[in-house]
């Protein structure tokens, strides 16, 4: 991943006319990197392919921007990965119980017991839908 | 103290990343061109696969225990590196980035258990790969605290006390100390010096004498007198080199002619990727000196100065054909050849002229548009007609993984 930084500033060149009033500011434009992403080391991207998390608004296609080094917290959508599979859940965290809901009626819950391989690799951050 | 940070199997942990299928299964990664491995998992080490080893000797094991091998995936190992070199930069100003998976960092602490327990949890939380630290007053002992580290399970090990670190170097083989050598540790150790223990007690004269200077400074490092300071700031490059040994030797001109233009566009990519402009271009060819092709040996060297700098990859690549034209001898066979640029500047401090214009914008233009392409569609869509890339897949990389961080299309794809 590239993460670039453009700040523009207004350079002005010495002219006769009135002087903008917005030259002494710097200005600069809405990266969207920034906005989306805030720990660029920790941060991987992913897409989704399946439904079984539409009721939240993530359809099969979509982008996900998954951020390792943020602490999951209860109702978070994360990325994890359960006995050597990769899956997107909701999280349901109570005090000795552990489960991985789908945003879809049609799907049951996953409760996680001891003899699960389960580990959290990250938490969703936001989905990209690109509609061209 | 120096902190030596060291990832456990760093290729193979780059490959689990993405495939948790793998976690608990043997995997290895290869070098350049699928011949040696060079990076095991545990399991694989289990197995008895040794660090090194060419992969046909070892086909049968692989093939028996369904073993995971990978082609190496630079690309994804370079970006991981990155970020673990910048994690690290969290935790102390004077970071030395020693290897693709290894950084010494200097740090003064109260707790020097917490500050490596920190530091081993935070890096395995953010960038997934588990890495270990070794804490000495030296390189030499953080080195050697390091790979004590990687046996135990909380990760990282100190060598703090006098007596504990008295009591690790005796038991440390003089050929596991950091910066002797191979040679220097075999003439040690057929001279009675068999472990770290054993240097620091011989005669300085007898070292002066028998060995050298580094040796002397080594046994200074072990008794925690630091003679290798952290260099942390990175010297800029002054030359960029793409240099090739060909598997089959190269007769033919057109051949060549292919060859160098690819070495002068990967050196011009290099180049530009640094933002930098080059004001000397040199190339090399030379024959196969095990095989004598009319009772010679040759080598041809021609250097080129631009009157301007220049990062134009038309430039670059003509010129280093014209010299080709004029170093090349039939009849030949070449083993080796290359492309070197060299006196480089920054983009806006390099030298004009008014004998020559300067670059036109419309030729910067593409090649703005040229690595624009070239980036966004991966490894080289756009090539000079001269060119021989797709000679690249001739390189063995049979079981390359997706280029998963660097690439839109190479993202994981989850099924959910």
């Amino acid at each position: 991943m590239y993460f670039s930084y453009p700040i523009h500033f207004y350079n002005s060149i010495a002219s006769a006319g009135f002087p903008s009033p917005s030259e002494d500011l710097f200005i600069s434009q809405l990266n969207l990197q920034d906005h989306l992403i805030k720990n660029p080391n920790s941060t991987i991207c992913i897409k989704v392919s399946g439904d079984s998390m539409i009721d939240i608004g993530i359809f099969s296609g979509d982008m996900l921007i998954v951020d390792r080094s943020l602490k999951p917290k209860n109702n978070n959508v994360i990325l994890c990965v359960l006995d050597g599979n990769f899956l997107v859940k909701k999280l349901s965290k109570s005090k000795n119980s552990i489960a991985l809901i789908s945003e879809n009626k049609n799907y049951p819950l996953i409760p996680i017991n001891e003899y699960n391989d389960f580990n959290i690799y990250g938490v969703v951050t936001a989905s990209i839908k690109k509609f061209l | 103290m120096i902190f030596l940070v060291d990832c456990n199997n760093f290729y193979v942990s780059c490959e689990r990343l993405f495939r948790p299928d793998l976690n608990y299964t043997p995997v290895v990664v290869l070098s350049n061109n699928d011949g040696c491995i060079i990076s095991r998992s545990n399991e694989a080490k289990k197995l008895g696969i040794k660090m090194g080893v060419p992969l046909f000797k070892v086909r049968n094991l692989i093939e028996k225990n369904n073993v995971s091998v990978f082609s190496s995936n630079f690309e994804l190992y370079g970006e991981i590196s990155n970020r673990i070199m910048k994690e690290l930069s969290c935790f102390s100003n004077s970071v030395e980035v020693y290897s693709i998976d290894e950084a010494f960092l200097e740090i003064e602490s109260q707790n020097y258990n917490l500050t490596s327990e920190n530091i081993v949890k935070k890096l395995t939380y953010t960038t997934g790969i588990p890495v270990s630290v070794g804490v000495g007053k030296t390189k030499t002992l953080s080195k050697i605290a390091g790979s004590i580290a990687k046996k135990i399970s909380k990760n990282y090990f100190i060598l703090d006390s006098k007596i504990k670190t008295k009591k690790i170097l005796n038991e440390t083989p003089i050929k596991d100390v950091w910066g002797l050598g191979n040679k220097y540790s075999k003439f040690l150790t057929s001279n009675g010096i068999i472990t770290a223990g054993n240097l620091i007690n011989t005669n300085r004269n007898w070292i002066l004498n028998k060995t050298n200077i580094n040796i002397l400074r080594t046994r200074e490092e072990l008794k925690g007198i630091s003679c290798y300071r952290l260099s942390s700031i990175v010297e800029p490059r002054k030359t960029i080199r793409v240099s090739r040994s060909f598997k089959k030797d190269i007769k033919n001109y057109e051949k060549m002619e292919k060859y160098i233009s690819d070495f002068a566009f990967l050196a011009s990519k290099k180049l530009r990727n640094e933002n930098k402009k080059a004001n000397e271009l040199k190339i090399f060819i030379v024959t196969n000196r095990f095989k004598y092709t009319n009772g010679q040996n040759y080598k041809g060297v021609m250097t080129h100065n631009f009157i301007v700098s220049t990062d134009n990859y038309i430039e670059i690549i003509r010129y280093s054909n014209l010299m080709l034209t004029k170093i090349f001898r039939e009849g030949l066979n070449y083993k080796k050849a290359g492309v070197i640029l060299s006196k480089l500047s920054f983009k806006d401090q390099y030298q004009t002229s008014y004998l020559e214009p300067i670059q036109s914008p419309e030729i910067e233009n593409l090649m703005k548009k040229i690595d624009y392409l070239n980036d966004k569609f991966g490894r080289n869509k756009v090539l000079f007609s001269t060119q021989n890339l797709y000679d690249k897949s001739k390189i063995n990389r049979r079981n390359l993984s997706p280029n998963y961080m660097n690439s839109w299309n190479d993202i994981p794809n989850i099924s959910i």
